[in-house]
C-alpha cells in the first residue's frame, strides 16, 4: 500500500489567510514552478496529508468524507483523482 | 539631529501620563529643513503634527493636512500619490501617530523600551540609541534570500527595532503600547477595475497619455526646482525624459550610467541615438569601477545597516554627481517594469504569504543552497516562519516598494529626491487593463512597438542586466569576501558555508559562485556579516 506525503515545498498553509480565502488556496510545483489553484476540497486533502505524513490513501478518504460527513463511496474517486494530480505535479509524494 | 541630519524623535514615557507632551513633544521632534519634499509643522493648542508632504495628484495644504490627521482620516491620506511622513501628536489623548505613504518613499524605524520611544527614518540612529541589540533571524534569513525586497514587514534586522511598513499607522497610546495597521484599501482598488483594452495600440495610445499628465503633475509640484532625469537605453526611464522633454520650458540633464566592458544593462551608444533625436542633454557616467566592495564607503553603509540595493556603489556615484550638479529632483523610471505584470494584483492578492514562500523556494534553483548549509535552509524555508508573518498590503508592486526604501538613505542624505512618475496607484490601476493574449502578457517591445516616434529601432532589442557588475567583486576583490568570512558568525552557528567559500576563494575556485543569482546571495551574506560583526548584536541559535 502506498503511503503519501506532502512536499512542504510545494505548499504553506496560513491559517489567518486559509480561512478568510474559504479555504481556497495555491500549490506550486517546485520543479517548473507553476501554480495551481486548490478548492476547499483539495485544501482538505493536503491538510490531512501534511498533518500525518505517510497517511495511506483510505485513510484519507476516511478522514476527509468524515469531516464532511459524507460516505466514504461519495469521496473515493474524486480524492483519488486529485491525488493524483497533485502527484503529478509535485506537491504531494508517494512511496 | 542624527550625524546625517534625519528626521529624529525621542521622548520618555513619563511624557505621555504627566502632562508634559504639549511641550515635549516640539521641541524633541526634530525635522531637518529640506527642499523637496518641504518640512511642515502645524502647532495647535490640542495638538501638533509635522513631517514632510508633497502630493502629486492635487493641493494638499498644511492646514487641509493636520485637518485629516485631526479626523483620523488616514485613508484619505495614504490612498492620495504623495510622498510622505507624518507624525501627530494628540494631547487630548496622550496619543502619537505616525504615518507614511504606500510607495516606501519613507522608511520609518521606531523602538519602544520601557521606559521611552525612539523613532527616525535613520536605522543607525535608532540602533545607537539601544542599550542591546539582538539580531532578527527572520529579517537576515529574508534578506539573504530576497534583498528584502519582498513584502515590508514590521520586523528588521534587530529584534529591538520595529518598522512602519509603507501606507501604514502606527498608534502609541500613553502606555507606549503600540499598534501597526494598514491604511491601503487593496480590496477597494481591487474592485475598481475597468475592462481590458482590446488593442495594444489603443493600450499604449492611452498608457502615454495618462503617463504625461502623471509627469506634468511632477513636474508642477517641483515647481522652479533644478531636476534631472535618468536615461538608459530601456523603456521606461527614456520614455519618462521624452515626456519631460515635452512639458518642460526648463532644460534639464540626463544622466546615464553605463560599462562598456561589463555590458551592464544600458547602452550609450543607444542612448545617445535616443537623445539626438528628441533633443536631450546627456551627461555619461561610466560605473565599471562602482561595482560592490569597489569604494570604501561600501563597508562604512553595512556596518550602519546592511545595504537591500546591489550595487549601492553605483546608486551613490549616480546621486553624487547628480547632487553636485545642482539637482533637486531626479526623474526616474524605477517601477515601470513591475507596471507589466500590475494585471495579476487580483490573483496573488488573497495569498500573500503563499507567493512569497513560493519566491523564496525558487531560489533553491538560483544557487542559494551553495551558500546556505543545510540548518540554513531549514530555517530559510521553515513554513511556520512564513505563516507567523504578518501581512500589510500593497497596490504599488513589493519590488518598487522595496526599492524606494532602498534609496531613501542616499536620496535623503545627497539632498535629491527621486521622482517615479511609473510609482502611482493610479499608473498601476491602468495599466491592469493590458490586453492579454491567451493570459499570456505581452513583452514591452510589442507594446510600444507603434511609438517608433518615440523610440529608436535599436531600443526594440532586449536588453541585459546588471550581473555583470556584480560580480566583479569576488573577481577583484577576493580578500574582502575571505576577510569577512573568515570571522562569520553565521558560519560559527552553522547556518552558512562561510569556510566552504572562503576554501574555494581562496584557491580561486570562484565559478560555482557565478552561475546564477549565487553571487547577490554571497554578497547580501558579506553585507550582513559585516555588519553583525561591527556592531555588538547577540545571534540568536
Amino acid at each position: 500500500m502506498k503511503k503519501f506525503f506532502v512536499n512542504p515545498l510545494g505548499i504553506i498553509f496560513c491559517p489567518e489567510i486559509d480561512q478568510k480565502n474559504n479555504f481556497q488556496t495555491i500549490v506550486l510545483n517546485p520543479l517548473n514552478e507553476k501554480i495551481i489553484k486548490v478548492n476547499p476540497f483539495g485544501y482538505e486533502i493536503l491538510k490531512i496529508i501534511d498533518e500525518t505524513p505517510g497517511i495511506y490513501l483510505q485513510n484519507v478518504i476516511q478522514l476527509v468524507s468524515q469531516k464532511r460527513n459524507e460516505m466514504v463511496w461519495q469521496n473515493e474517486k474524486k480524492i483519488g483523482e486529485f491525488i493524483n494530480q497533485m502527484i503529478e505535479e509535485n506537491v504531494i509524494f508517494e512511496k | 539631529m542624527t550625524k546625517t541630519g534625519h528626521p529624529f524623535l525621542e521622548i520618555p514615557q513619563k511624557s505621555f501620563t504627566d502632562g508634559s507632551l504639549p511641550k515635549i513633544f516640539p521641541k524633541k521632534l526634530v525635522l531637518p529643513q529640506r527642499v523637496f519634499p518641504s518640512r511642515f509643522l502645524v502647532e495647535r493648542e490640542n495638538y501638533s503634527c509635522g513631517g514632510y508632504f508633497v502630493c502629486y495628484e492635487k493641493v494638499v495644504s498644511n492646514e487641509e493636512l493636520a485637518l485629516a490627521c485631526q479626523a483620523r482620516n488616514w485613508q484619505f491620506l495614504v490612498n492620495l500619490a504623495a510622498d510622505f511622513l507624518i507624525i501627530y501628536c494628540d494631547y487630548s489623548t496622550n496619543e502619537l501617530f505616525v504615518i507614511t505613504d504606500q510607495a516606501g518613499k519613507f522608511p520609518c524605524y521606531f523602538s519602544i523600551r520601557s521606559d521611552r520611544l525612539i523613532l527616525s527614518t535613520d536605522f543607525g540612529a535608532v540602533k545607537n540609541a539601544l542599550d542591546s541589540a539582538t539580531l532578527n533571524l527572520d529579517t537576515a534569513f529574508d534578506y539573504l534570500a530576497t534583498g528584502l525586497a519582498l513584502f515590508p514587514t514590521d520586523e528588521t534586522f534587530i529584534s529591538e527595532i520595529r518598522q512602519l511598513p509603507p501606507g501604514c499607522l502606527l498608534r502609541i497610546d500613553s502606555s507606549l503600547s503600540f499598534s501597526v495597521e494598514s491604511m491601503v484599501d487593496l480590496d477597494g482598488f481591487i474592485a475598481r477595475k475597468e475592462s481590458p483594452y482590446t488593442t495594444l495600440k489603443e493600450f499604449s495610445d492611452d498608457f502615454l497619455i495618462l503617463l504625461g499628465q502623471i509627469v506634468k503633475e511632477r513636474l508642477d509640484r517641483v515647481g522652479s526646482l533644478r531636476f534631472a532625469a535618468d536615461l538608459s537605453s530601456g523603456f521606461d526611464s527614456s520614455l519618462i525624459s521624452y515626456l519631460l522633454k515635452g512639458v518642460s520650458k526648463k532644460s534639464f540633464i540626463c544622466y546615464c550610467g553605463f560599462c562598456q566592458k561589463t555590458t551592464v544593462d544600458t547602452n550609450p551608444k543607444i542612448v545617445a541615438k535616443f537623445a539626438q533625436k528628441h533633443g536631450l542633454k546627456v551627461k555619461f557616467l561610466n560605473e565599471e569601477n562602482h561595482f560592490p566592495f569597489s569604494k570604501i564607503y561600501s563597508l562604512r553603509i553595512a556596518a550602519k545597516e546592511p545595504p537591500k540595493l546591489i550595487l549601492e556603489e553605483r546608486e551613490h556615484e549616480r546621486f553624487n554627481r547628480v547632487a553636485k550638479d545642482g539637482n533637486i529632483i531626479l526623474f526616474q523610471g524605477s517601477g515601470g517594469d513591475e507596471l507589466y505584470d500590475s494585471h495579476l494584483i487580483e490573483f496573488w492578492a488573497p495569498f500573500p504569504i503563499q507567493q512569497n514562500y513560493f519566491i523564496t523556494v525558487g531560489r533553491l534553483k538560483l544557487g542559494i543552497n551553495k551558500i546556505l548549509t543545510k540548518d540554513g535552509l531549514e530555517l530559510l524555508l521553515n513554513r511556520e516562519r512564513f505563516a507567523r508573518k504578518k501581512f500589510y498590503p500593497l497596490i504599488i508592486s513589493e519590488s518598487a516598494v522595496g526599492l524606494n526604501l532602498a534609496m531613501f538613505p542616499l536620496a535623503w542624505e545627497t539632498r535629491v529626491w527621486p521622482v517615479t512618475p511609473f510609482i502611482d496607484w493610479r499608473v498601476v490601476q491602468f495599466a491592469r487593463r493590458i490586453p492579454l493574449e491567451s493570459s499570456k502578457k505581452p513583452e514591452k517591445q510589442e507594446i510600444w512597438k507603434y511609438h517608433s516616434d518615440i523610440f529608436v529601432s535599436s531600443q526594440f532589442k532586449p536588453k541585459r542586466g546588471y550581473e555583470d557588475l556584480a560580480k566583479l567583486y569576488l573577481i577583484k576583490k577576493p580578500e574582502i569576501v575571505i576577510s569577512i568570512l573568515e570571522n562569520s558568525i553565521l558560519g560559527k552557528k552553522g547556518l552558512v558555508k562561510a569556510q566552504e567559500i572562503v576554501g574555494n576563494v581562496q584557491k580561486g575556485n570562484l565559478k560555482k559562485y557565478l552561475e546564477m543569482d549565487e553571487i547577490v546571495y554571497l554578497l547580501y551574506l558579506l553585507k550582513l556579516e559585516y555588519f553583525l560583526q561591527h556592531n555588538n548584536i547577540k545571534v540568536p541559535v
